[in-house]
């Protein structure tokens, strides 16, 4: 790893605490809000459709921001993802059994075995391999824990993802994307950070994601 | 170098006036014994090199105070040094990778990143679901798993009229009529070929008497046919 990149004064510090202060991830459920969904999912299998469509939606948001998109990579993906989620769920409905942290953790194996296969299906680049998700099944079907903390582990897990294949470039190339991609800072002030001309900044940033891509690459062709 | 009218070279020496002797005695002492520059001559031709309007800036400046630390001393901050150092083993871009450049900071300027780019933000800030969006795609989804049931309600309701539809009609409906039967009609048998030659037999003419068998039992063999599937 690279500490001034990804160490306590490291640029990706900085962002993470900026994410943890703007609030982010929800909070946990509580124990009105449990049984609130409780009372929906009984409603819903007695084929109550309103209560259905409102448990499942109750939960779309928090499976396409900690699921589904930073796996896919892709807004458009991962919005689809969330529909073909929705339909499985909804024949499966009568596999579930209530459990004491609510619906999530089952929807989210749904989410992860539909973003399973669009992946095996991919045709882009992305960052994850189907090996990741398959993993993180294998330990998901005996889950306890809440939303929440699934929210919190899935986000860290794409994080992790971020900095492993940034930690394999060039320091210079990593701080490029980092600037750049992920702090998504304007052009002349990258290029200011790199000291080096705008130009310059552009075709540094190219190699860049091209070093990247062949990391990527390799990684996919060893997993 | 001497010629034939002038064996020891005296005429062409004579042409050098005093000025040329001068530089060629210095040239032939640099050649042989170098002298050291003044310093401060040296510090001159350094500052004068460095100061020039085209090293304010980027490449240019980060080598030009490589080099005056170089010559003055002094030290480079690392950010400097990581670039002086990327720039002496970075390969200059070849006309393709300044396109590129130039393409990829279009595209993160127009809004439309890359895939990559899009997969690194996606993972390290994923963005918000739109308001709305996840409560549409549960109402899709429940409401084809209820469009999926009425069909298959109906296409089960359906097919158990056919099914009934047909039992009734097997019930019903009256014995079919006997075939005609095959043995009736009148078949060919086998029999000699005695019938089909009236002419005297003769050695030649084998395959002739041989199609002439061929045809006619064949023919035999169709009206047989025709005669069991009783279309006679």
């Amino acid at each position: 790893m690279l500490p001034w990149v990804f160490g306590p004064e490291g640029p990706l510090a900085a962002l993470r605490a900026t994410a943890r202060r703007s609030g982010r991830v929800r909070s946990v459920l509580d124990e009105a809000e449990l049984e609130r969904e409780r009372s929906e999912w009984e409603r819903a299998r007695e084929g109550d459709r309103a209560a259905l469509g409102a448990l499942l939606s109750r939960h779309g948001p928090r499976l396409y921001r900690s699921v589904l998109l930073p796996r896919l990579g892709s807004p458009a993906l991962a919005e689809e993802a969330l529909g073909v989620t929705y339909v499985k769920a909804v024949e499966r409905f009568e596999q579930f059994t209530w459990q004491g942290v609510g619906i999530y953790p089952w929807l989210r194996v749904v989410a992860l075995r539909v973003a399973l296969d669009q992946l095996r299906a991919r045709k882009r680049e992305l960052l994850f391999e189907p090996e990741h998700v398959e993993r993180e099944l294998d330990g998901a079907a005996r889950e306890v824990r809440d939303a929440e903390a699934l929210e919190r582990h899935d986000l860290a897990f794409a994080r992790r993802r971020v900095e492993e294949v940034l930690g394999r470039l060039n320091p210079r190339y990593a701080r490029a994307i980092v600037l750049r991609v992920l702090e998504e800072r304007p052009r002349d002030e990258c290029a200011r950070e790199l000291e080096v001309t705008a130009a310059t900044f552009d075709v540094v940033l190219h190699r860049a994601m091209t070093a990247l891509k062949k990391v990527l690459a390799e990684r996919g062709a060893a997993a | 170098m001497s010629s034939p009218a002038d064996p020891d070279g005296r005429r062409e020496a004579a042409w050098l006036d005093d000025a040329e002797e001068l530089a060629l005695a210095e040239a032939l002492r640099a050649a042989w014994r170098p002298a050291e520059l003044d310093s401060a001559c040296v510090d001159e031709l350094v500052e004068l090199a460095l100061t020039g309007p085209e090293l304010a800036s980027g490449e240019a400046a980060i080598e030009a105070e490589a080099l005056r630390a170089a010559a003055y001393g002094g030290e480079l901050s690392p950010a400097r040094a990581g670039a002086l150092a990327a720039l002496a083993v970075g390969e200059l871009p070849t006309p393709a990778e300044t396109l590129a450049g130039r393409t990829l900071a279009h595209e993160l300027g127009s809004g439309a990143p890359p895939p990559l780019v899009e997969a690194l933000r996606a993972a390290w800030e994923p963005r918000e679901l739109a308001a709305g969006r996840a409560a549409v795609l549960a109402d899709r989804a429940v409401e084809r798993r209820r469009r999926t049931n009425v069909i298959a309600v109906a296409f089960g309701a359906g097919a158990g009229v056919l099914a009934l539809a047909a039992g009734v009609a097997l019930l019903v409906r009256p014995p079919p009529e006997a075939a005609p039967a095959a043995a009736a009609v009148p078949v060919a048998r086998s029999r000699s070929t005695a019938a089909l030659f009236e002419e005297r037999f003769t050695v030649e003419a084998t395959s002739a008497r041989i199609d002439r068998i061929g045809e006619a039992r064949a023919r035999d063999l169709r009206a047989n046919r025709y005669a069991a599937w009783g279309v006679r």
